[in-house]
């Protein structure tokens, strides 16, 4: 109990901010994953989890606006979509919600269908994200993906002939090239989509792809090719019109995501649900990742976070480093102890510099772990 | 005056001054131990293994590296009372000095061998030592328990070695005690008793000296002729100082105070001295005001062998490397260091040592007890230089070594190394030892199965890898020792390293032109191993002089991002490079490239 007072959490958002709620529900589990999230559960634990979400919602209360609402996962589309709905309003009900609010939601092609798409629409959703991937089965099978071309093209009319702002994710994965990209891509645009979230595949330990890779059964591109089709796959973008902003992330201009953004800048969001993270301009909190624990905690009213964190002054900028050099506005040079030391990198066009910051180019994009290390020894 | 109270300190004839020699790992401490058992000098509950290795430093490694002489009494079976004066001399090559002068201080050794190893490189040059001191040898063979023992075998060896009756050779298991009280009764009818008129003029040795915080610098001394009584001012002969004896006495485990000691006693002298290099060991220590005529021979000034550069990994603690070694030195007179800058490390001190155990010791005290966290250079010798305009200098940093151009020649320190080998490694020994610009001087079989060669080598081809390469080539079965003979002209040249462009001179080395471009080739392979990618190209060249020997590179990274950054991976992340920043303190910033530390050791590595 003591501990709850001490660390008693934010006093929250000061100049608006965010929403993120984390629905851990899938239909499978795909093979290059380690989200957090379950393949097993029935209508019971869905309502238990709804219940708690606005429980949370209640806990973390606050009088600020939101501006941004993200529902990810997992698979949102998981959620029955009356349940999204009762969850939505009470965000509402609950918290001051700003007129022109950006309220996203994921989705998966095979569970995106014409009768959620009326409902989403009905609870205010007005961004989707649909997590396409490939247009190429090869590709979607290696993924270890439920869905094939024709569902992920079936999927995407439906999102953008309801929806004017419509996200595909893209990813970079074994059996990709350059004339697929071009293809899809193109498509895509011509279909309306205006915002493309392009992944370079991660391996991560555990995942069904990893042990496929280690196993000898799949083999991963080398290096060089990853940054060849990587910079490949930004250069078809920008021909249709899709700007770079982030790393991964390129949209029509206007069409940037507003509540992504806002974890680059730093700005304060809530996070609701199990794993889910949230930061008020001060500290940063993880929520329980097990479903079970979450719920529990929830329903013994307190506060379900796994770890909490209080960034001293360094780590803050060292956020700022991080997070900005992610973007196309890049990091201020106020963050520098010397900014001609920073010269070097100028010169082997791995960053540029402007009037007030540095900014990543593409190769150094690429080399963005490195660099992000390096950078991270000359701050001020 | 003194010779009033001699009679109080027993009689000369029945003292018994000994040491034990031994090659390292043959039992010396151990035997050392039970004799103190045996003599009752320590009861059991001051007894624990290698009592008399005070440092932890010696029982972890199993070496002894300062002396400690202890006095026993010890009741013969014929009755008679006896006072017994142990030394037990530090057992490494590189301590060669201070073990000769250990040896002057007694009238016997005990030869110690193994029962399994038999004779080693160390046995016989610490014989030879011995026996141009003149002591006499008790030859004994230990660790007669064990199952591998071969007695008869050893015993042949040392019979060929010492021209002794193989009666004359005692067996013994320093592990259980067998053999010991025997080892007594030979030390007291064998060793002579210590000569010496306690009536002339105060002439002591000093063949250690420690520093100890309360009573400042402590002569470890033995007293050749006449007597010294507490207070008596003292003139130290070769160093001209003098210093009142405040106090004097003689050594059980720890020290026992005492109004007199006279000749042929083995004792202390606390001098309040605030640095043990005014007690030098060697010199000659007499009465102010009565002094001796002449000086004890064989004084010789400590002189370092081995250098390196020690620098702060962390530039904050370059005060606190410099207290430690300030306190080291306190206590080791043959440590030698002055400031030095780099342009790669920063500000740290150029270390001279007796050799590299010593050095390896001293760098392992300094970041154990001391806690710092260093970068040590590779290890070099001192070159003579003379320069075209005939001025000489000694380099002791290969960094500071003048330009081809400049040099008329460059000498450097060559020293006679033994090795003693199964015969069936003789080929690959010898092919070692001239890869390294060794001369063959001796071949010679001590037995059936081993033989001793010498060769004269060059100090710095030994300070690399030598001992490395040597256990490798024998499965471990050979042994070295080596001394210094003298400085000699060679064709030697500085390579210096290159990184993106520019000369590290932490990483400049001197070498032989004949090995200097297959050195820089191995130097730039190795150093791509251990330099890890960074966002930039790092070119790395090997020169001598302008002239590029070798080069390669380690690539940028390709690729290394992380795709995905959104609100539950900050903190996750920020962790990570926080995480990283830390580990980077064992890195050395160079430039724009981080170089780790173990690359400036990387030479040591290099595969000849």
């Amino acid at each position: 109990m003591i501990s709850r007072l001490v660390d008693k959490p934010p006093s929250l958002l000061k100049r608006g901010g965010g929403l993120y709620l984390h629905i851990p529900f899938c239909g499978s589990i795909c093979s290059y994953c380690h989200f957090n999230r379950i393949a097993e559960h029935d209508n019971n634990l869905r309502k238990q989890f709804t219940e708690s979400v606005i429980k949370e919602l209640k806990l973390r209360v606050d009088n600020l606006p939101l501006s941004t609402i993200y529902v990810g996962g997992g698979t949102p589309s998981q959620l029955e979509p009356e349940l999204l709905i009762e969850i939505l309003a009470s965000v509402r009900s609950l918290y001051k919600v700003i007129d022109d609010v950006e309220i996203t939601c994921e989705a998966n092609p095979e569970s995106f269908t014409a009768e959620l798409v009326e409902i989403w629409k009905s609870a205010g959703v007005n961004r989707i994200s649909l997590g396409v991937q490939s247009l190429d089965q090869g590709v979607l099978n290696a993924l270890g993906r439920q869905c094939n071309p024709e569902t992920a093209r079936a999927a995407l009319q439906l999102a953008t002939s309801s929806f004017s702002n419509v996200s595909a994710d893209w990813i970079l994965a074994p059996g990709c090239n350059v004339d697929q990209l071009k293809s899809a891509f193109n498509e895509a645009a011509e279909l309306g989509v205006k915002h493309i979230s392009f992944y370079i595949l991660e391996l991560h330990d555990k995942t069904k792809l990893s042990d496929r890779i280690l196993t000898g059964e799949l083999k991963m591109m080398q290096n060089d090719s990853i940054a060849e089709l990587y910079k490949a796959g930004v250069e078809i973008l920008e021909q249709q019109g899709f700007q770079q902003y982030e790393v991964s992330n390129f949209a029509i201009s206007g069409y940037e995501s507003k509540h992504n953004s806002a974890y680059w800048q730093r700005v304060p969001y809530i996070g609701i649900g199990p794993g889910a993270s949230g930061f008020d301009g001060e500290r940063r909190y993880t929520n329980k990742a097990g479903i079970k624990h979450w719920i529990s905690c929830i329903q013994s009213g307190e506060f379900p976070e796994d770890f909490v964190d209080y960034p001293c002054e360094k780590s803050q900028k060292l956020e700022q480093l991080f997070l900005g050099l992610r973007t196309k506005a890049g990091v201020s040079l106020e963050l520098f102890d010397n900014v001609e030391s920073l010269e070097q990198g100028a010169t082997i066009g791995l960053w540029e510099i402007n009037k007030h910051n540095l900014v990543l180019t593409l190769d150094g994009m690429l080399q963005i772990d490195a660099i992000e290390e390096h950078l991270a020894g000359q701050l001020g | 005056m003194a010779v009033h109270f001699l009679k109080t300190t027993g009689a000369m004839k029945d003292f018994r001054n000994f040491c034990i020699i031994a090659h390292i790992d043959h039992g010396k401490s151990t035997l050392a131990d039970r004799m103190l058992e045996v003599t009752g000098t320590l009861d059991r509950n001051q007894m624990q293994e290698q009592v008399l290795d005070s440092m932890d430093l010696e029982k972890e490694r199993g070496i002894t590296i300062k002396s400690h002489p202890i006095r026993m009494n010890f009741d013969s079976a014929s009755g008679a009372k006896f006072v017994l004066n142990l030394i037990d001399t530090p057992g490494h090559v590189d301590f060669h000095y201070e073990v000769s002068r250990s040896l002057a201080a007694c009238e016997g050794a005990i030869l110690v061998v193994d029962a399994v190893q038999g004779i080693q490189a160390q046995t016989i040059n610490n014989l030879y030592l011995a026996m141009e001191h003149d002591l006499e040898i008790i030859p004994v063979i230990n660790k007669i328990d064990l199952p591998a023992a071969r007695p008869e075998y050893v015993t042949e060896q040392i019979v060929d070695l010492l021209g002794c009756e193989p009666e004359e050779i005692l067996h013994v298991s320093a592990k259980t005690g067998e053999g010991v009280p025997e080892i007594l009764e030979a030390v007291i009818e064998r060793v002579p008793a210590p000569e010496g008129n306690s009536d002339a003029p105060l002439k002591a040795l000093i063949f250690d000296s420690i520093f100890d915080p309360f009573v400042g610098a402590i002569a470890y001394v033995r007293i050749m002729q006449g007597a010294i009584n507490k207070g008596d001012m003292i003139h130290l002969m070769q160093s001209g100082m003098e210093h009142e004896a405040n106090e004097i006495g003689w050594f059980r485990l720890t020290r026992v105070k005492k109004k007199i000691l006279s000749a042929g006693e083995v004792g202390y002298i606390a001098t309040g001295a605030k640095d043990v290099r005014h007690i030098r060991v060697g010199d000659t220590v007499t009465l102010a005001d009565n002094k001796c005529i002449e000086p004890l021979k064989g004084y010789v000034e400590a002189k370092p062998m081995v250098f390196s550069g020690f620098y702060p990994v962390d530039n904050d603690q370059y005060n606190d490397l410099q207290d430690a070694l300030t306190k080291i030195q306190l206590n080791d007179a043959s440590l030698t260091w002055e400031k030095e800058k780099s342009a790669a490390l920063g500000f740290g001190f150029r270390c001279g040592f007796l050799g590299l155990l010593h050095m390896e010791i001293m760098q392992e005290r300094l970041e154990r007890e001391y806690d710092l966290n260093l970068i040590a250079t590779l290890p070099n010798v001192e070159y003579e230089v003379t320069k075209k305009t005939g001025e000489t200098l000694l380099v002791e940093n290969p960094a500071l070594m003048p330009t081809p151009s400049e040099v008329e020649v460059v000498r450097e320190p060559f020293v006679k190394a033994s090795v003693i080998t199964p015969a069936e490694y003789i080929g690959p020994v010898i092919k070692i030892s001239l890869d390294r610009r060794g001369t063959q001087r001796k071949m010679e079989y001590i037995d059936t199965e081993r033989v001793n060669l010498e060769f004269d080598i060059p100090l710095s081809e030994l300070v690399v890898d030598y001992y490395d390469k040597l256990k490798s080539v024998t499965k471990g079965y050979a042994s070295l020792d080596y001394e210094y003979i003298e400085h000699r002209a060679g064709d030697l040249i500085k390579l210096d390293i290159l990184i993106n462009g520019d000369p590290v001179d932490a990483l400049a080395c001197i070498t032989h032109r004949s090995s200097a471009h297959d050195w820089g080739l191995e130097l730039c392979r190795k150093l791509k191993e251990l330099i890890p990618r960074q966002m930039f190209q790092v070119a790395i060249q090997a020169s001598i002089g302008s002239k590029v020997v070798a080069r390669t590179s380690v690539k940028a990274f390709r690729k290394n991002v992380t795709a995905k950054c959104y609100g539950g991976d900050i903190s996750r992340k920020r962790k990570l490079l926080e995480k990283q920043k830390a580990g980077k303190k064992r890195m050395k910033q160079i430039g724009s490239v981080e170089i780790p530390q173990e690359a400036f050791m990387a030479v040591l590595k290099v595969e000849r």
